[in-house]
């Protein structure tokens, strides 16, 4: 077993918290006041956002352990003695974002995944706010699985854990309507507000697109990247949308949903109603994205 | 670490509670063309021809090709579930929603007396079709 020697690194999302608020505070200065009102606020909707924030921050607290622990028994079985270069940071940044990738993909087609990622997709709108609406149970139900394999590969655990954190503070401007585009060389390279519009639009045919954290080149590698198109103006939610404002109600829906469907099923079902796409049903009773993608195509 | 939390749950009320003094809450009324537009979004293929509204226009029922339609008001927002005649318990001109998912909490409301028998004659009259 090779030693795991500590490496002190800052907080990004720590550090990141008091921009969030003024952030949060100027944009609905300008839903109000601005010119064009783009920014479309509710101010239930951005409670509801914020307390699932701070919720993410106390359960992260508690279970922040869990992942460290995991990350660094991983570590201690590296395959490869990397050390921590500046090199090693630019790889690092670089398969961290991939790894968002594929844990982003994988959350929006497997139900098992999607009930935690879809607090973050439960409001109808969108501004900055809505960046602050996370999960509760992301950690406890594993999502941490999808960058083991840096840990394994040689890349530190606080160096996962930094990367990690800057690309969720980068995320959080992107969560706006009030800046339209990008100029074109980064809106080729990066995630920007109009890529993530379109990720959070129910829109038939903005679904399952643009899943990139701080790159959209994973998107247009895999095939998943959709542009924003000025014709069709993104509708935001989920396909079927909540009624409530109620955090509680909002971190467990899903899986109480889970829950009630396989409480209910035959033993051959549920892992269908467990693991397969979200909306999937064993009489085809509901609709996948990719069923609701596929009728739209032939309307 | 407590006192960040608190220090956390402080900053949100009070961006909150600028939010609320600004005005960027409302609610909005039901009316036909909101409700269309809204099933619309929940499944394209839903059709239906006529609404009924709640007194204080925050609910609404529509008898679709899909079944029975509840609409509820969330903010200046609408959702959308499609229902059946189980998940309605009707006392008088007040109406209780019950649809067991806790995304959709059970509410009452109260619609217009005639408006409600008419659309329990329908639902009833459909029914009785299907089977």
């Amino acid at each position: 077993m090779l030693d795991y020697v500590p490496l002190n690194l800052p907080s990004p999302v720590v550090w990141a918290t008091p921009f969030f608020g003024f952030l949060v505070i100027a944009e609905m200065l300008y839903a109000k006041f601005g010119k064009t009102k783009a920014a479309n606020y509710e101010a239930k909707d951005s409670f509801a956002s914020l307390m699932m924030g701070v919720g993410n921050q106390i359960v992260g607290f508690v279970t922040a352990s869990i992942f460290f622990a995991i990350s660094v028994t991983a570590y201690q079985h590296r395959i490869f003695d990397i050390g921590t270069n500046p090199i090693i940071f630019v790889a690092c940044f670089f398969l961290e974002d991939l790894s968002f990738y594929w844990f982003h993909r994988i959350s929006h087609e497997s139900r098992y995944f999607w009930a935690s990622h879809i607090i973050h997709h439960s409001s109808q709108y969108y501004n900055l706010s809505t960046a602050l609406r996370q999960t509760w149970t992301g950690t406890l139900s594993g999502g941490f699985i999808f960058w083991l394999p840096l840990a394994f590969l040689g890349f530190h655990p606080a160096m996962i854990g930094f990367f990690s954190g800057l690309s969720l503070v980068y995320q959080f401007w992107i969560h706006t309507e009030t800046i339209d585009k990008m100029p074109k060389w980064f809106e080729a390279i990066f995630n920007t507000p109009s890529h993530h519009r379109v990720h959070h639009a129910v829109n038939p045919q903005y679904l399952d697109a643009n899943y990139g954290g701080v790159l959209i080149i994973w998107d247009r590698l895999f095939g998943t990247f959709v542009p924003e198109c000025k014709e069709d103006k993104p509708k935001y939610g989920v396909v079927t949308n909540i009624a409530t404002f109620n955090p509680f109600r909002i971190a467990f829906h899903e899986w109480f949903g889970i829950f009630k469907d396989i409480t209910s099923a035959k033993p051959k079902h549920i892992f269908g109603y467990l693991f397969g796409p979200p909306g999937w049903s064993h009489d085809g009773s509901r609709k996948t994205s990719k069923i609701i993608k596929a009728e739209n195509k032939k309307a | 670490m407590i006192s960040q939390i608190l220090f956390v749950v402080g900053a949100a009320s009070a961006v909150i509670a600028f939010g609320f003094m600004l005005g960027l809450s409302q609610n909005i009324s039901i009316n036909n063309e909101l409700a269309k537009q809204a099933a619309y979004n929940y499944d394209s293929n839903l059709k239906f021809d006529e609404i009924i509204i709640s007194d204080n226009k925050t609910a609404a029922l529509a008898i679709s090709n899909k079944g029975i339609l509840l609409f509820k008001t969330v903010g200046n927002r609408i959702a959308v579930r499609i229902i059946n005649k189980d998940n309605i318990i009707k006392h008088g001109n007040s109406i209780l929603f019950l649809l067991n998912d806790i995304g959709f909490p059970d509410f009452k409301t109260q619609f217009d007396i005639n408006n409600i028998e008419d659309f329990f004659d329908i639902t009833t009259t459909k029914g009785m079709q299907n089977a």
